[in-house]
């Protein structure tokens, strides 16, 4: 007597788990999903977008601190095609703030010093929030989506047994389908937490360092600029 | 959503998170065993390639007249022993008559007896019919009541000694004889057996050795020699449904 031929095999696919479960348990499995996709998008977007400025900046303090004129410099910097970013951009507009108002003429340095000091305030802080964008949303993708996840398998094993309650006599194998089922979406919701939460912190870290080379950046230019003066 | 200097990278970030969560879904395709096996049902179904005996069921009352009538006609005693017979029945019949189903199995035995005690000097023909008959008893009570020895012939008696011999041998193969002490006790073991010498439940002791140990030792060498041999004829199965099995530890019947 082969024993497989008193087994049946059922496939216990994927897709017949998920399409198995109930309408709530797979709302929350379509808003992971979704909300999965959208935190590795902005995880991509953040590593090009990071990985861009740092190599800005890294290029533009090199030819910062090579020596040479500022007013070529400038030039440089507004010449190029696409509008400067990051470390230039700050240049820019303390530069420019501080040329118009040496033009002008007729005001105290320190006045001059503190209007090209808030111009790169202002642009700094610019940068930043183009810098910190879409980190809030990693972060609470990494905080809320395992609880998402977990009110997903919570419902789904609330069904699983509710639907127990009818039979007379229960086997594990009427309620572990139901549970497999369940489980997806807390499986789900982690797949979404992990990396939002490793990429959130790492990307928040590569932010404070490009905002404290960016602050030093700003404190040297204005003793430089003062210098000039 | 997206900042304006992010949007040449847009692209190819969407592109690589779709790629990492068609990766994770083939992984998870990959790495599960989706197909799950089930036992289809708990029941276990004894197939019997013929019937162990004559229909019983099937045709209760035509039988019990045609192990009389017919092999008799050929014998000599056909007048003897058929009216005889027939007022046996006839007069049995009529107290139970209430009841239609007893009088099918009631007449027979008489009838196996009759020519036992009537005609001690029969000849062999009758013999035989007497042999054949008590040979199929057995098999048409096996399921209320085992039947007893006597019902079998030496030929048989000796086969199902080879068998309980073998039984005897494969468990004598698992038992760890020293948990059993330095004598050589008698242990009885109950158990019901499945065609395929498969043990239905568990074996009930009947009688222990006084060694708890070597009682279990006991009991797990009969599991583990499972599946024990049993003869493949539905008749001599008969006798190993319900065995009685007396066992010594260290050998010897």
């Amino acid at each position: 007597m082969n024993p497989t031929d008193l087994h049946a095999t059922t496939d216990m696919s994927l897709i017949a788990l998920v399409s198995g479960a109930s309408v709530p348990v797979q709302l929350v499995m379509l808003l992971l999903v979704l909300v999965s996709l959208a935190s590795w998008w902005y995880i991509f977007i953040k590593v090009y977008t990071l990985k861009r400025a740092e190599a800005e900046a890294e290029d533009f303090e090199d030819r910062f601190w090579a020596g040479g004129d500022l007013n070529k410099l400038y030039e440089g910097v507004t010449s190029s095609r696409h509008k400067p970013q990051g470390m230039a951009s700050l240049f820019e507009a303390g530069f420019k703030e501080y040329a118009r108002l040496r033009r002008q003429g007729g005001m105290e340095i320190s006045d001059t010093m503190e209007g090209a000091r808030r111009a790169m305030r202002a642009t700094y802080n610019r940068e930043m929030d183009e810098l910190d964008a879409h980190l809030p949303f990693l972060a609470s993708v990494g905080s809320v989506s395992p609880y998402i996840g977990l009110l997903g398998t919570v419902w789904g094993i609330m069904n699983a047994f509710l639907g127990l309650a009818n039979t007379a006599q229960a086997t594990l194998a009427q309620v572990a389908p139901g549970i497999a089922e369940a489980l997806i979406a807390t499986a789900i919701g982690l797949f979404a937490a992990i990396p939002a939460v490793i990429a959130y912190n790492r990307f928040a870290s590569s932010v404070d360092r490009l905002s404290v080379r960016y602050e030093s950046f700003i404190e040297e230019f204005t003793n430089i600029l003062q210098r000039k003066v | 959503m997206i900042r304006p200097h992010e949007n040449p990278v847009a692209l190819k970030a969407g592109a690589f998170s779709l790629l990492v969560h068609v990766l994770l879904l083939g992984l998870l395709l990959i790495s599960f065993n989706w197909k799950v096996v089930q036992p289809a049902s708990i029941a276990t179904v004894e197939l019997w390639s013929e019937l162990p005996s004559k229909p019983v069921v099937a045709q209760p009352i035509p039988e019990p007249p045609k192990p009389v009538s017919k092999p008799l006609p050929e014998l000599e005693p056909k007048p003897v022993s058929k009216p005889e017979s027939k007022a046996d029945i006839e007069v049995k019949k009529e107290p139970p008559k209430p009841e239609p189903p007893k009088p099918k199995e009631e007449p027979k035995k008489p009838e196996v007896k009759k020519p036992v005690v009537k005609k001690p000097p029969q000849d062999d023909a009758l013999e035989k019919l007497k042999q054949a008959m008590l040979e199929d008893q057995p098999n048409l009570d096996s399921s209320s009541a085992p039947a007893g020895p006597p019902a079998m012939s030496a030929e048989q008696q000796g086969e199902v000694n080879e068998f309980i011999n073998k039984i005897r041998n494969k468990v004598h193969q698992n038992v760890n004889q020293q948990l059993c002490g330095s004598g050589n006790p008698e242990l009885e073991f109950a158990m019901s057996l499945a065609p395929t010498g498969e043990i239905v439940g568990t074996p009930r002791m009947l009688k222990g050795s006084g060694i708890a140990a070597c009682d279990e030792s006991v009991e797990r060498a009969i599991l583990l020699a499972q599946p024990l041999p049993v003869p493949k004829e539905a008749d001599l199965f008969a006798r190993f449904r319900d065995l009685k099995l007396k066992f010594h530890p260290k050998g010897g019947n």
